[in-house]
């Protein structure tokens, strides 16, 4: 993912954009931080955002979309860098420092954030959610995960079905 | 806890796509969960998405011979379903998620002594021994997908090739023939004589003389190493080594590389599900339990 406005730094003060949560409320950032949104890039690229006009993101609350934020200024150096092949092993663990601590949260946020993610296409951040809930089912039974995910519990078919499955397939159980 | 909203299909898949590829058991859990996510897991698509991002297939483990039956060995969560098969074979070669079994009844028909078998779908494609007009010593046969230009991440179910090679009592000429799961037929004789140094072809003389190299993972340098009583994998690249099983009397090792993906029994009709046969098309039918 690279982002589009490689020559800004050199050009004194970074182009900002303005984007607006559903709920009204206005974030200004760094183009290159939006960019990592390719929903985003295009209207940036087009020169929106700039001035008093801001981007409307009817989809994302204020709080979502601040830590979507979060999220972009903190990846953005490296995603100018064109994923960073020549970044050194410090920035690199600090950026999975980073990236642990970030989604380390509640969980109904996370499943905001994977739907934000989602709509943003920000690949990086789409990734990093969906291994979190993946790491969350990791070593659960069927049962365990519906609990973790706030499943209602099962009908008494679908309790006779995984016991069934259970049976033909002890070694997932193991 | 808040269940997902209305966390649409695309996005369950995300989650599940990052579930490991070599830890099996934890997408099939995952497939226990609730029909949807058994409809996603178990579909064609997914399974496609699955292979495209994890890349490299994990050896989910090695099936060898100890005197009659054929064992599995997992180096995974993984184990293949029930099968008389294993009973009456031994492995010749894996590729691809098919395993190319020789079955070693006398009495069972020229018609079904090899066997195209799939472990995580249970499908299998019975072939018959190709017709030499002299008589072979040795010989052995290899099982690959016939598809062109196939990036081979999910062609398990697609059209395969097998390779059949053998010597004749004279041990000058090598003969080769091959079998098209599309003609369900094998080819005329191809007769050559050739030498091929395997110690250079190998570089294996590095390792000690007491170790007997007696497998090797095809694509992602394992190599599988007999030492005294004990058998390890060896990482190429890495060096690491790994101990995977003791006893004496292992041959005809072939490891089993593939993406785990649940193909359960009764797969549903929509969200396209899997063939449960290793081949398009053509007789088949599931492995005996």
């Amino acid at each position: 993912m690279a982002a589009p406005e490689s020559g800004d730094g050199n050009n004194g003060a970074a182009r900002m954009v303005t984007l607006i949560s559903s709920d009204n409320t206005r974030f200004e950032v760094e183009a290159a931080a939006a960019s990592l949104s390719q929903t985003l890039q295009l209207t940036i690229l087009d020169g929106g955002g700039g001035g008093g006009d801001g981007i409307p993101l009817p989809n994302v609350d204020s709080a979502t979309l601040s830590k979507v934020l979060e999220y972009c200024i903190k990846h953005a150096p490296a995603a100018a860098n064109g994923g960073a092949p020549n970044a050194t092993a410090v920035d690199r663990a600090e950026l999975e420092r980073f990236d642990n601590e970030f989604v380390n949260i509640d969980q109904s946020v996370l499943y905001s954030l994977i739907m934000a993610a989602h709509n943003l296409e920000i690949e990086g951040l789409q990734s990093l959610v969906a291994k979190k809930v993946a790491d969350m089912i990791k070593g659960k039974s069927p049962m365990e995960i519906r609990r973790t995910l706030g499943f209602p519990d099962p009908t008494p078919e679908e309790q006779a079905e995984m016991n069934a499955h259970m049976l033909e397939y002890g070694w997932a159980y193991e | 806890m808040s269940q997902p909203p209305e966390l649409v299909d695309d996005l369950v898949e995300e989650f599940l796509l990052r579930c490991p590829p070599d830890d099996p058991a934890c997408l099939l859990r995952a497939a226990l969960v609730c029909k949807r996510w058994y409809r996603l897991i178990s579909g064609r698509r997914f399974r496609r998405r699955f292979a495209e991002l994890h890349r490299t297939a994990p050896m989910l483990g090695f099936f060898y011979c100890r005197l009659a039956p054929l064992r599995f060995v997992p180096t995974t969560s993984f184990r293949p379903p029930p099968s008389d098969l294993l009973r009456i074979s031994r492995a010749l070669d894996a590729r691809h998620g098919r395993v190319l079994l020789h079955n070693l009844f006398s009495c069972q028909l020229e018609e079904t002594k090899l066997i195209v078998w799939d472990p995580i779908t249970g499908g299998m494609r019975p072939l018959p021994m190709p017709r030499f007009r002299r008589s072979y010593t040795s010989w052995t046969a290899a099982v690959l997908c016939l598809e062109a230009g196939c990036d081979h991440l999910d062609c398990g179910g697609g059209r395969f090739l097998v390779v059949f090679v053998a010597t004749d009592e004279s041990e000058r000429f090598t003969s080769t023939c091959i079998y098209s799961s599309e003609n369900g037929a094998w080819s005329k004789l191809t007769t050559a004589i050739k030498v091929i140094d395997l110690e250079d072809a190998l570089s294996v003389r590095a390792l000690e003389a007491s170790a007997q190299v007696v497998g090797f993972a095809d694509g992602i340098g394992i190599i599988l190493v007999r030492m005294v009583d004990a058998f390890f994998t060896v990482d190429v690249k890495s060096n690491l080594v790994k101990k995977i099983a003791e006893g004496l009397d292992f041959f005809n090792v072939v490891p089993y590389l593939s993406f785990y993906t649940p193909a359960l029994g009764a797969a549903s009709s929509d969200g396209g599900p899997r063939a449960t046969a290793p081949h398009s098309g053509g007789a088949c039918r599931k492995a005996s339990r």
